[in-house]
């Protein structure tokens, strides 16, 4: 039982870094492509 | 460029389609590389990543003298930074990692093992320990089924059944595999001669050699993975599992370890086998 709970807690954890790796790359993917478009329309 | 944000995302679907791509397409790159960055605790290069990336916004908000250069530097500088980093990450997953995980893989879930092998696997795996402490040999044995590939990959695929006299002879001195960790799995070993992150923690104690802080670096990393580390010097056996240290350990304490590495029965707890604090001592 112990060991479920904490296979399910890892399995979250890493879930959620994963979330919140992909998040941070969202981000500053779309700084990157913003920043890019707008020096070719200046 | 508050204005170009806003209008971003107008326009025809065309042109909204190629900017999503674009951002998708970059994003997939960012988040292989931040994702190699944590696997390889760098984490400071996804925080420069995202500095440098503020750096370009700001810069284009502001709209300094000469800023597009500005911004394509930095921009520049995190593809660069990125590729020096993690390219060999990368060219090992793309060409080398693929095949060697799927046969891994396969051979794992051929047939699970029941608890008389794996009761079998831990009593060969004390046999092999307490020889090898007897004529100090020096070992590293690495438990558990989430250990990173690319450890796995580091050293030779072995996939053979768990045998106190394979153990013996893949640590046996001036043998090619013997300077490496062992990565065992259930009842077979999975792989030999792997190469492991060491850590520069100062609060280990000064006997502990190379052997010692990479299987440390490897189980706080990793709360599942347990480390049986046989000393070279001393002879003296010790066991590692979610940064918590063991060591002394007789044939009924290493047993009774395995039996939780190899989760046969659940009859003592986390606290009872390895006590709350790190680097507790018996």
């Amino acid at each position: 039982m112990n060991n479920t709970k904490k296979k399910t807690s890892v399995i979250l954890k890493a879930i959620g870094r994963n979330i919140g790796i992909a998040i941070v790359a969202l981000l500053c993917a779309t700084v990157i492509v913003v920043c890019v478009g707008f020096i070719a329309t200046v | 460029m508050i204005d170009y944000i806003v209008r971003f995302f107008n326009g025809d679907w065309f042109d909204i389609a190629g900017k999503v791509i674009a951002i998708l397409f970059v994003t997939l790159l960012l988040y292989v590389c931040f994702n190699y960055a944590r696997r390889r605790r760098l984490v400071r290069v996804i925080v420069i990543d995202c500095l440098l990336v503020a750096v370009s916004f700001v810069l284009c908000v502001l709209q300094v003298d000469n800023f597009q250069f500005f911004v394509y530097l930095t921009i520049s500088l995190i593809a660069l930074i990125n590729v020096l980093f993690f390219s060999d990450d990368f060219k090992h997953d793309l060409f080398k990692g693929a095949w060697k995980r799927s046969a891994r893989n396969a051979s794992l879930s051929k047939d699970a093992p029941n608890s008389d092998q794996l009761h079998n696997a831990a009593d060969e795996i004390v046999k092999a320990c307490l020889h090898m402490s007897k004529s100090d040999v020096g070992a590293l044995i690495l438990i558990g089924d989430t250990i990173a590939d690319s450890i796995v990959d580091s050293g030779t695929y072995v996939d053979a059944m768990v045998s106190s006299e394979l153990l013996e002879t893949l640590f046996f001195p001036k043998t090619p595999l013997h300077d490496g960790a062992v990565i065992i799995n259930g009842n077979k070993i999975v792989s030999a001669g792997c190469y492991l992150p060491i850590v520069q923690d100062k609060e280990l104690p000064r006997e502990f050699g190379t052997r010692h802080r990479a299987a440390m670096g490897v189980t706080e990393a990793n709360p599942n993975v347990t480390a049986i580390v046989v000393s070279e010097e001393s002879g003296i056996i010790s066991a590692m599992h979610d940064g918590k240290i063991k060591r002394y350990l007789d044939s009924d304490a290493l047993h009774d370890i395995l039996v939780g590495a190899l989760h046969i029965s659940d009859s003592l707890s986390e606290e009872q086998l390895w006590g709350v604090n790190n680097y507790e001592q018996h």
